[in-house]
């Protein structure tokens, strides 16, 4: 995925949180979203300019005031933008292969599809470039059971994107709570107390 | 080089009144055709169609001359000058030009106001404009309340529109666009200013509850600005 840069030089995170760059990393996913799959999309730019202002002020709410919490924060900030893509729905599919596989989670629902691509390699990619992190994504992320659940879940509460981001991330979710912000320290503490339950 | 002021260099470039006045004549045949497309269709085919073409090509035409051409030194100029920074004589002709520009591109893109500029009422404001000492974006914010009382920019004079449901007005929106454009980051080219331009058409569109709370006090419009503008 090449990602476009802004005219001062800062941190992939930093940049993340400019609407320009945004526009441009996600037009960039969408031409290598169509050719890796062969489906073509439409893209609303004033329904993504309010994915993004929706997106700042979670982001801006939550952010963490402990330097220690960046990293951690990366990948929830990439879960609310997921929350935010599947709310304001700023892609539609406008074309795609008449005889394409439906279990393959690219053509089962092509729109979340190219959303979670697009929040994994901005997370994959801020990760490396600002933490020297590789991502590790999870084999769930090809499986078609968990895309249904996916779907059928964020469709009643699109909050839990940000656990099913985590899950396909290879991150452990947070069921319970998706949309809040746990510290490095609070989430520590709390799995001495709590087991994970995973969804069906 | 520099350019040597005119014996009467008080006076705005006499373009700028022709560029007004062909402003108005776009803006009334494009408010003409919506205002009597009811009645158009009472009208025999060939001469609606007629009657269309002829507002059409008054409209084109207009168009293509009202709009004088920009630089992306320009645009900087205009940066400068609405943020505080800039005080050189020209720089206020410079900044109703780019405004101008900006205002037509925002007029037929996805904004799509019905409202009227006039560059050589906004050069006359600006020249009276002078920078502070605060930061950029309290002089922004204090530039868009000027801007805001100047009458500069507004409603088409007898053009019947429906009522807003707040006094948040197409032009307010409109100015607020521009300023957070010219508050943000700048590009290298034309093309790409005229882009960031069109996402902070859509930034201030998602923004609007934040920005309409904040416009009539000038402090918290600067924070609000300062806010849309570095994360356009």
């Amino acid at each position: 995925m090449t990602l476009p840069t802004l005219p001062e030089p800062q941190p992939l995170r930093k940049s993340a949180q400019r609407l320009r760059w945004f526009v441009g990393a996600f037009e960039a996913q969408v031409a290598q979203t169509e050719d890796e799959t062969g489906n073509s999309f439409a893209i609303d730019r004033g329904a993504l300019a309010e994915v993004f202002a929706s997106w700042l002020k979670a982001f801006e709410a939550q952010k963490p005031t402990d330097d220690a919490d960046n990293q951690a924060y990366v990948g929830f900030a990439a879960g609310l933008m997921l929350r935010s893509l599947i709310k304001f729905k700023p892609a539609r599919i406008s074309d795609g292969p008449p005889d394409a596989d439906q279990t393959n989670p690219a053509y089962f629902w092509p729109e979340g599809y190219l959303y979670v691509a697009f929040c994994l390699n901005v997370r994959g990619l801020v990760l490396a470039q600002d933490f020297n992190t590789d991502q590790q994504p999870s084999t769930a992320l090809d499986e078609a059971r968990t895309w249904w659940s996916f779907k059928e879940n964020v469709g009643d509460d699109p909050s839990l994107a940000i656990a099913f981001l985590d899950l396909f991330a290879g991150d452990d979710p947070n069921w319970s709570a998706p949309d809040l912000f746990r510290s490095g320290q609070v989430r520590q503490i709390a799995n001495r107390f709590y087991t994970e339950i995973a969804l069906d | 080089m520099r350019r040597q002021a005119t014996p009467l260099s008080f006076l705005p470039d006499l373009h700028m009144p022709l560029r007004d006045a062909l402003r108005g004549v776009a803006v009334i045949a494009d408010a003409t055709e919506e205002v009597l497309e009811p009645a158009t269709r009472l009208l025999p085919a060939p001469m609606a169609e007629r009657f269309r073409e002829a507002l059409g090509a008054l409209e084109a035409a207009s168009k293509r001359l009202m709009v004088a051409p920009i630089t992306a030194q320009d645009i900087q100029t205009a940066a400068d000058l609405v943020t505080g920074h800039q005080t050189e004589a020209g720089a206020a002709a410079t900044t109703a030009k780019v405004l101008s520009y900006a205002w037509e591109h925002i007029r037929t893109a996805e904004l799509g106001h019905h409202e009227l500029i006039s560059e050589t009422l906004l050069a006359a404001h600006l020249g009276q404009t002078r920078g502070t000492d605060g930061r950029p974006s309290e002089n922004a914010a204090a530039f868009f309340a000027h801007l805001r009382s100047s009458r500069a920019m507004g409603p088409v004079p007898g053009f019947v529109r429906p009522a807003a449901e707040d006094d948040f007005s197409e032009t307010d929106r409109a100015l607020l666009t521009i300023t957070v454009w010219l508050l943000s980051a700048r590009e290298e080219s034309l093309e790409a200013e005229e882009r960031i331009l069109d996402l902070s058409s859509a930034l201030v569109t998602a923004l609007n509850a934040d920005l309409q709370a904040a416009a009539d006090d000038t402090g918290t419009l600067a924070d609000a600005l300062e806010t849309a503008a570095a994360h356009l």
